[in-house]
């Protein structure tokens, strides 16, 4: 099942914290999507662990060896939307004003953020490779009973998935008029036809009421 | 008229000949309440949106535009950068776009 629209804003929200935090606090000079990807895989994993719903991306087993198309798809939006700078994802102003702007909805999630910055502490500064060797030795359990690591998996083994709503014991707390403004600044085709809407406004190419409404 | 002077883009007129006359009448009505007072049930759109104001025109779908007037007060043009600011009244809404929220889920 697809992720929902209201899933999509918060893992594109959390994702640019994640990768904000990635360059403020631990200092990362270029970020790479492996990197990312097993940044994101590893916290997720931690959020599904302790029961908190709010990233909500599909990992299945792949050569590096955890990857999920709906991180990589978000990326390149943010790219496409000028969030995130080519290359190796550095940041942009209009990142920085969607942070400023939803900083509320991060205090109001402190506890769930703490989560993901304990995840970065621990990871963000290994080496790429270092960390896909890592992920690589990770123990997962397989059916019931059976464990290995995720380097004995099958390729396309599905690894994580979006937690059930009846199965968290905290989910991301947003209100819904900022959920609207988040699917706002984050849906790519909703922010490629403002901007074609605010560019003409630019330009003062404007019509009339009488034009318009006859 | 109302106290404003509404002027449109393109889009939004392209978007308005995509609509059945109900819904046309509809954004018509809302639209002769916002030039009578623009700040009433509006908010600021936030991030890259900053300096624009959205309007509900029903529980799903939202119109966006810019109060000149206010604009200046709180130097939004740094946002909006419109070209034509300095011809443009003090007395204008700018009116950008219709989200119709159908088209983006």
């Amino acid at each position: 099942m697809a992720r929902t629209s209201e899933e999509k804003a918060v893992d594109r929200l959390l994702t640019l914290y994640l990768i904000n935090e990635c360059y403020r606090t631990h200092n990362l000079r270029v970020l790479s999507e492996t990197k990312l990807q097993k940044l994101v895989f590893l916290t997720e994993k931690e959020l599904i662990d302790t029961r908190i719903k709010a990233l909500n991306y599909r990992f299945v087993k792949l050569l590096h060896p955890t990857y999920s198309s709906e991180l990589s798809s978000d990326l390149n939006h943010f790219v496409r939307m000028k969030y995130l700078t080519e290359p190796w994802f550095g940041r942009s102003a209009k990142m920085r004003l969607i942070l400023e702007d939803f900083n509320e909805v991060f205090e109001r999630n402190h506890h769930l953020l703490n989560i993901i910055d304990n995840v970065l502490m621990r990871y963000a500064n290994i080496r790429t490779n270092r960390l896909v060797n890592l992920v690589f030795r990770m123990t997962w359990r397989v059916g019931r009973n059976r464990l290995c690591t995720i380097r004995d998996l099958k390729l396309r083994t599905p690894l994580l998935y979006p937690l059930i709503i009846e199965k968290a014991q905290e989910v991301f707390q947003i209100t819904e008029d900022e959920l609207e403004d988040l699917e706002i600044c984050l849906n790519p085709k909703l922010s490629k036809d403002l901007d074609k809407a605010f560019n003409e406004m630019r330009r003062g190419k404007m019509l009339s009421h009488e034009e318009v409404f006859g | 008229m109302g106290n404003y002077n509404p002027v449109y883009t393109r889009t939004f007129e392209n978007q308005l000949a995509e609509v059945s006359n109900e819904v046309r009448n509809r954004v018509e009505e809302k639209i002769a309440d916002l030039i009578n007072d623009p700040w009433h049930n509006t908010e600021f759109a936030k991030g890259q949106y900053r300096g624009k104001r959205k309007l509900r025109l029903n529980r799903r779908d939202r119109l966006v535009f810019v109060i000149c007037e206010e604009c200046r007060e709180l130097r939004h043009q740094r946002y909006n950068q419109c070209t034509d600011c300095a011809e443009t009244p003090e007395n204008t809404i700018k009116i950008a776009f219709i989200i119709f929220k159908h088209k983006y889920d």
